[in-house]
């Protein structure tokens, strides 16, 4: 029986050949392969060749950085997280980097996390600490912070991030390497890579689309989201853009805003955060289902001025938020169309063309997971992660994919991610109102 | 000349009753050939002076002396008519011979008590004063105060300085029961001179300066905006700084969050101030916590007080100081905040320790002289326990204090142990049916510590 199954897969590549089967998976092979697998591999290729040239410049830039020694304002908004924040505030004094001013703002929590921040306030842990009663949300919260801090850059980080001890050095080279430069965004990987399976494709997907992905766009020039969990920006730009808008989603948007100022934004994969990701599919889901909101509510309806052709047109600009749109949203809603006629056109070969389609997507997975290992400075432990390749092609091709789409159908008929309790409902009251 | 400062007032019981007008030229030693005084209140500030003379003396027939005041009006100050017996509006003396007969018998029952320790005759007095008058002693407001209360008959014999000690003889009058203390009031005083005149104030807690101001912080929904109030004014509008759009509304635009506080010194931002309590006396910054809170009572007189206010404090209370080798609790206090000043300066290790006794006062006065038979044998083996450097003291009948000099707080601590054991066995020995307990404690003495801060802990209940 099994034998049988064998020889008859056989035939079937053997009868069908090389040509029919990539026009058979032709999503794979024309769309996606070529945006992710082709420009991991020649982003890999780039970065690993040695430049003298490279080098000498990136040393010049920190000795530049650390000649000045600029004052860096850490600022930490968010509700409820003094649990975290002593490991945060202790692990950063390990930082290389010590000309650092700590905020941290307080958005209403209602558990110890006023207790806890006053009393690492008394003992010196803390330079600033601010407390809302009334809750205001995320952008709110950090815009207290910027309104008080005092450096000439500020990295904004959430709480339960935890760094690399030159994390805070080199995210700050960007600014020093090229002139121009507004925003940098630092690389972020899953702490908690081994608490779940879930944990472990998240940190997988991670080392893919942020480690690789973002260094790709930002090769490209159309990086486009600076994460919240670990950005740095200059003080004097996000002081003329009044600092962060209403989220969720806040990162992009602050992004896109420092993009239309004509400012560089870059990626610094060397600069490292470790989070934690959510331990269970359901946590999971609810917090892609907020984050795939954003992108109709942002990119589409808040910033659709990128895509009209005036005075401010950009192309770069409109390139990154194009890439954004056309491979989350567009090709996500055209894949639906391609895996249904897949399925019914091929109905009696489906036995031979799942593990097929299964074999060909672990095997690009393992080549952009090589180019992860290539590029990252903790080999050593995530080449582990492996195992769970063949698991990926469940989470990235389905279901990520359903996640999103069940996002965007919410937010484009129901507007739903103004009713979502991520922010207080007197901010997401007006946001509507204002059609933010 | 003085023969015509008091001058009789006649009446029907032959009383001997003067009446005093001429404050300057009156010897109060007069006072002890009349049963009774009427003091003439037209000179308010001789007769309120006069008055306090009186209460102010050691001497029992002068402080105990009835003295009436005479006031057409009856406007007298509150001191004036607490240490008086009453106000008479004329000379009509009838209405107050009850009053003085009964004191007067009253008087006849005190027995002779002979002490020359201070803190005994304050005791005496106040008891005694309680006892003729039948009345309950009330603190009464009084701003020229140190603490802003005073105790008739008790606050004149303590100037600033020496208000702990007030408190200790009224905690020894409640603790001994001859007292029954009711709650009047809750003071916070400084910490280095008990006054309670004391200024509190917000301070920056990253300067100490005074020189901070408060603003509300104000979000503007729609862009998300927080800032102090100042950031949204624009001549006689609201408008914010990064939409500019104008606020309209509180709790459908806008809200103001929290407030903050900016330091104009050192311009450091926070949300909770510092408080501290400056003292107007002693200028002291005092942090809040470091304040010392003192309950103020009034004071009922018991069976044990009566009982004592006639008959004196059986041996015990007299016998404190006289334990040879001990020295007295002022004393104490005094060598033990020189003790901390040393310390400051030296790197040799001190300590300073206490070795209660507790015992109910029913049992102790019930033992009567065996209990200082007792205490003077106690004394004894401590003195041969301790070195010749070392700083003893008793008191309260209960407590022996301790400054070892030379010694850490660990040598204090088995020493003070060695001394108990053999203490509990001597006890058991002598009253095997009296149930009691020993207390010890040893602080190790710094240079940054309060002398009364350390003699709380060691004699805290
Ligand atoms: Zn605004
Ligand atoms: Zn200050
Ligand atoms: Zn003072």
């Amino acid at each position: 029986m099994l034998t049988t199954y064998w020889e008859n897969l056989f035939y079937f590549l053997e009868h069908e050949g090389f040509m029919r089967i990539i026009n058979l998976f032709w999503y794979y092979f024309y769309i996606e392969a070529p945006r992710f697998l082709v420009l991991d591999v020649l982003v890999l290729i780039i970065s690993i060749i040695p430049s003298r040239k490279r080098r000498l410049n990136y040393e010049r830039a920190r000795n530049e950085f650390l000649a000045e020694n600029p004052l860096v304002s850490i600022i930490v908004p968010g509700k409820n997280e003094g649990k975290h924040i002593y490991k945060l505030v202790k692990g950063m004094r390990e930082q290389t980097y010590r000309n650092l001013e700590f905020i941290i703002v307080d958005d209403g929590s209602n558990d110890d996390t006023e207790v806890i921040c006053r009393n690492l306030k008394e003992n010196g842990l803390i330079d600033v600490f601010l407390r809302n009663e009334e809750r205001g949300g995320k952008a709110s919260a950090a815009n207290l912070a910027l309104r008080y801090c005092k450096g000439k850059y500020v990295v904004h980080v959430d709480a339960d991030t935890s760094f690399d001890r030159d994390a805070i050095e080199r995210i700050m080279i960007p600014f020093y390497l090229e002139d121009n430069v507004g925003g940098v965004g630092g690389n972020i990987k899953v702490r908690n890579y081994d608490e779940s399976i879930a944990t472990s494709l998240q940190a997988i997907e991670y080392l893919q689309t942020i480690s690789v992905g973002r260094k790709v766009t930002s090769f490209l020039g159309i990086y486009k989201i600076i994460s919240g969990a670990f950005g740095a920006f200059r003080k004097d730009l996000l002081d003329r853009l009044g600092g962060w808008d209403i989220g969720p989603g806040l990162d992009g948007d602050i992004t896109v805003k420092f993009r239309k100022l004509g400012y560089k934004i870059a990626f610094e994969n060397k600069a490292v955060g470790l989070t934690s990701a959510p331990v269970r599919f359901q946590a999971l889901s609810n917090q892609r289902l907020r984050w795939s909101k954003s992108l109709i509510r942002f990119r589409l309806r808040k910033h659709k001025d990128v895509f009209q052709p005036d005075a401010a047109f950009n192309f770069s600009n409109f390139f990154a938020l194009f890439d954004n749109v056309f491979y989350n949203l567009i090709l996500d809603l055209f894949w639906w169309y391609y895996i249904i006629d897949l399925v019914l056109t091929n109905m009696p070969f489906l036995m031979f063309i799942i593990p097929l389609k299964f074999m060909i997507y672990s095997m690009g997975t393992t080549i952009q997971f090589l180019v992860v290992l290539g590029l990252s400075e903790r080999w050593r432990t995530e080449w582990r992660l492996m195992y769970y390749i063949p698991l990926m092609m469940i989470y990235n091709g389905y279901y990520m994919r359903v996640i999103r789409t069940m996002a965007y159908f919410k937010e484009i008929f129901w507007y739903s991610s103004y009713k979502d309790a991520w922010n207080p409902t007197k901010s997401s009251q007006k946001a509507r109102d204002f059609g933010l | 000349m003085a023969e015509f400062a008091i001058k009789k007032i006649p009446n029907d019981q032959k009383k001997e009753i003067g009446l005093i007008s001429d404050f300057k030229n009156t010897d109060i030693r007069q006072l002890a050939l009349y049963d009774a005084v009427v003091l003439d209140y037209t000179d308010r500030q001789g007769c309120e002076a006069f008055i306090r003379q009186c209460r102010g003396s050691f001497i029992g027939t002068l402080y105990l002396m009835p003295i009436f005041i005479l006031s057409l009006n009856k406007d007298i100050t509150k001191t004036v008519e607490v240490l008086s017996d009453g106000v008479i509006s004329s000379l009509q003396v009838e209405p107050i011979i009850g009053l003085i007969d009964r004191i007067r018998s009253k008087q006849q029952n005190l027995a002779v008590i002979d002490s020359s320790s201070p803190e005994v005759r304050i005791m005496t007095k106040f008891l005694r004063y309680m006892y003729t008058r039948e009345r309950k002693i009330e603190p009464i407001i009084d701003p020229k105060s140190h603490i802003g209360y005073s105790y008739p008959m008790l606050s004149d014999h303590y100037n600033n300085g020496n208000t702990v000690e007030m408190f200790r003889v009224l905690d020894n009058i409640a603790h001994n029961e001859y007292a029954r203390p009711t709650f009047v009031d809750k003071l916070h005083l400084c910490s280095e001179c008990y006054s309670s005149f004391l200024n509190f104030r917000e301070t920056c807690p990253k300067c100490e300066s005074l020189d901070i101001i408060t603003e509300n912080l104000i979000h503007h929904f729609v862009c998300a905006y927080v800032g102090p109030e100042h950031d949204f004014i624009s001549d006689d509008y609201m408008v914010c700084p990064k939409c500019n759009r104008m606020l309209r509304h509180i709790g459908v635009d806008y809200d103001k969050p929290s407030v903050v506080y900016n330091c104009h010194n050192c311009s450091h931002i926070f949300q909770e101030p510092v408080m501290e309590a400056f003292c107007f006396v002693c200028q002291k910054r005092n942090p809040i916590d470091a304040l010392i809170d003192k309950s103020i009572y009034s004071y009922d007189l018991t069976q044990i007080g009566e009982e004592s206010a006639v008959n004196g404090f059986g041996r015990e209370v007299k016998e404190e100081f006289d334990i040879q080798g001990f020295i007295t609790f002022t004393t104490f206090n005094i060598f033990l905040k020189y003790e901390i000043e040393r310390s400051k300066n030296s790197q040799k290790p001190s300590a300073v320790g206490s070795l209660i006794l507790r015992i109910s006062s029913e049992d102790r006065v019930k033992m009567g002289s065996s209990y200082k038979k007792l205490m003077l044998e106690m004394a004894d083996f401590i003195k041969n326990a301790t070195l010749s450097t070392d700083i003893l003291s008793f008191v309260n009948n209960t407590t022996f204090l301790i400054i070892s000099p030379n010694n850490e707080s660990s040598e204090l601590q088995s020493l003070l142990n060695n001394i108990r054991s053999s203490m509990e066995k001597l006890l058991q020995s002598s009253l095997p049916l009296t149930p009691f307990k020993f207390d010890t404690r040893v602080i190790s003495i710094t240079g940054s510590q309060n002398h009364t801060d350390c003699i709380n802990q060691l004699m805290a209940n």
